[in-house]
């Protein structure tokens, strides 16, 4: 059931590509004004730095995030959903709430990554551990 | 240079009073204390405050605490911080200390320009310590007593009224350097009482205007957030001070018969009368008959009992049939139970404050003065400092005031007040006895003391009657032999009076 659902919640949000996508995203969710640097983001979050840069990139394309930094600045402000939030927001956070159901979706969204096609009613693959720095 | 005091009110319940009505706006306020004793709350509720009631919009930056878990808690409060930050009054800026500490000595700041952005006044950062920026070339590393001096120059150039909250690992026994550079030091504490915590908020310093000085009393409390209660030594308006007398002309009945002849007819009005006794003798009887009195005048009396709950009170007085509930239910009497145990003696004083002010009754009772000693047992000087700013509490307001007492002696007393050394604070003092006659024990009531009036000190029988309360009896016309015709009755060894003639015998064979 929650692999399906894991699936379903996840055709709706094109821009979840990779799991440090939505470890990024849910770092956001908590953190919704944050003035730090990506390297700072990147060891809180156990990340390569350059993988975290990409999903950085990922959420300010799509406006989820606006970032601003100064010329001499070494941090940027990162500001979170600072208009309306879409709609999937709150139903992938609640997912993401359980340790069961963040390990689903990142698990999801590895496969996807991978090219591997979602198998519907199957189990969730086995767990994933974040990208070595 | 400003003539008119511009302060920023802080906003949390009794800490304004304490500050001379708020804070110098621009100082740098440094909030200390160890882990647990509330920073993190009195820092939100600060920014909160004044960004909901002061329109002074505010940015609180957190270094370890989600922002979304303050949220959390903020709501156990009834602080709603999202609503805030939709309105733009509000910002919650989750950051590194290296971030911050250079973010304050840069021109073009991020931090400052949000600041500015949004016209904050104040600013609040969670937990100061260790601003130091560790990853600078160690020959270019400050002293941190420089590296705070720098972050505080960087507040002051915005006009910010900043809260800093640093930790304690131990309470120091020298000023530290940040206390030196801040111009107001509040620290928090939580201070260990036998079995029990409190919580207690002391202003080190604060320049620029005066304060109350010394630790107080504070709560955090669900669903309204910090309240501060004035320690109960620290001085109050002139108006009390003014008011330690009473008014020589207005009687106050005491509702027991026979009792207000030999007291010259009632309390003086602004007097402090103690009843003193054994349990059992009857005070709380006389208490329940002082407020039916009050009843029967339409005054407003108030019982504040730590002895009995509030039912218990009511059943005790219907059994001498005195029923309170409707005048509870009408407003003219409140009874007031606070449960001695453990009992805060700035938080139960404040409360006394606020019903006097907002109930003004004319009668009080308390029962008892001896619990308030039992509660303060390890320390005899703060009971009679409460004792002080309760009387001069109740002068203030004109109020006929009846503390309870209980003596422990059974028989007879060696002293009015026992060891608390308070009555010369006292205006009357009512000893009530129980004094061995044959196989009984019969109750003497004496006047021992009644300020600026005549006082006989004759002791008087008095019995309470089931469903009638107390009654004071003619010293002369009794169903038994009377005390006049004894000596000696508070001596534990009461004898018979040589005077005693035939018809004196044909008393005694009435008992």
């Amino acid at each position: 059931m929650e692999h399906e659902q894991v699936h379903r919640l996840l055709d709706r949000i094109a821009v979840l590509r990779d799991p440090c996508d939505l470890d990024l995203l849910l770092f956001f969710v908590r953190h919704p004004r944050a003035l730090l640097s990506s390297d700072q983001i990147a060891a809180l979050l156990g990340y390569a730095v350059k993988r975290l840069g990409d999903s950085l990139d990922v959420l300010v394309t799509v406006d989820l995030l606006s970032r601003t930094q100064k010329p001499n600045g070494v941090a940027r402000l990162y500001v979170f959903a600072d208009g309306v939030a879409p709609d999937w927001l709150s139903p992938l956070v609640e997912l993401a709430s359980t340790r069961a159901g963040r390990l689903a979706l990142r698990n999801a969204l590895d496969d996807r990554r991978k090219g591997v096609p979602p198998v519907r009613g199957g189990p969730a693959g086995p767990d994933q551990t974040p990208e070595a720095n | 240079m400003p003539t008119t005091r511009d302060v920023v009110k802080t906003g949390i319940a009794g800490l304004d009073t304490i500050l001379s009505d708020g804070i110098p706006r621009g100082n740098i306020i440094l909030l200390e204390g160890a882990i647990g004793t509330g920073k993190t709350t009195f820092g939100v509720e600060f920014v909160y405050h004044g960004a909901s009631k002061f329109d002074e919009p505010g940015i609180i930056v957190l270094f370890e605490v989600s922002p979304d878990k303050l949220i959390r808690d903020a709501a156990g409060f009834g602080w709603d911080l999202p609503a805030l930050e939709r309105d733009g009054r509000l910002k919650i800026i989750f950051t590194t200390r290296q971030v911050f500490a250079q973010e304050l000595q840069q021109a073009d700041s991020l931090l400052l320009e949000e600041a500015a952005k949004m016209g904050a006044r104040r600013l609040f950062v969670d937990g100061v310590a260790g601003l130091v920026d560790g990853s600078a070339p160690s020959g270019l590393r400050r002293e941190p007593r420089e590296e705070f001096h720098v972050l505080v120059e960087g507040l002051q150039r915005e006009n910010l009224t900043a809260l800093l909250s640093l930790e304690l690992t131990a309470e120091p026994s020298v000023g530290l350097p940040e206390e030196s550079i801040a111009d107001t030091v509040i620290r928090l504490r939580k201070e260990e009482q036998k079995r029990a915590s409190t919580r207690s908020l002391e202003i080190i310093k604060s320049r620029g205007q005066n304060f109350q000085m010394g630790r107080h009393s504070f709560r955090m409390i669900s669903d309204r957030g910090i309240e501060v209660y004035r320690r109960v030594q620290a001085p109050r308006k002139a108006s009390r001070e003014r008011a330690a007398a009473f008014d020589p002309a207005t009687r106050v009945t005491t509702g027991v018969p026979g009792l207000d002849p030999i007291v010259n007819g009632g309390y003086l009005l602004g007097s402090t009368t103690v009843i003193a006794g054994i349990s059992g003798a009857g005070k709380s009887v006389m208490a329940c008959q002082y407020i039916a009195e009050g009843i029967r005048l339409g005054e407003r009396s108030l019982m504040l009992t730590l002895d009995e709950q509030v039912p218990q009170v009511l059943r005790n007085a219907m059994s001498i049939g005195i029923d309170l509930q409707p005048a509870i239910d009408s407003g003219l009497v409140q009874v007031v139970y606070d449960p001695p145990q453990e009992i805060e003696v700035d938080q139960h004083f404040h409360r006394i404050e606020q019903l006097m002010a907002v109930f003004k009754p004319k009668r009080v009772v308390f029962d008892s003065l001896s619990t308030y000693a039992a509660s303060f047992a390890t320390d005899g000087q703060m009971f009679r400092d409460f004792f002080h700013a309760l009387v001069a509490l109740m002068k203030e307001h004109q109020v006929a005031a009846v503390y309870n007492n209980e003596n422990p002696e059974m028989l007879g007393m060696s002293s009015m007040m026992g060891a608390k050394g308070m009555s010369s604070l006292v205006d009357n003092i009512i000893l009530l006895n129980w004094i061995e006659l044959g196989n009984v024990f019969r109750v003497g009531l004496t006047v021992a003391k009644m300020r600026a009036n005549p006082c006989d000190r004759m002791t008087h029988e008095c019995e309470v009657v089931n469903g009638q309360g107390m009654r004071v009896l003619d010293r002369t016309m009794l169903p038994q032999l009377p005390f006049a015709r004894y000596t000696s009755l508070l001596s534990r060894a009461p004898e018979r009076s040589v005077l005693a003639g035939p018809s004196d015998e044909n008393a005694d064979n009435r008992r």
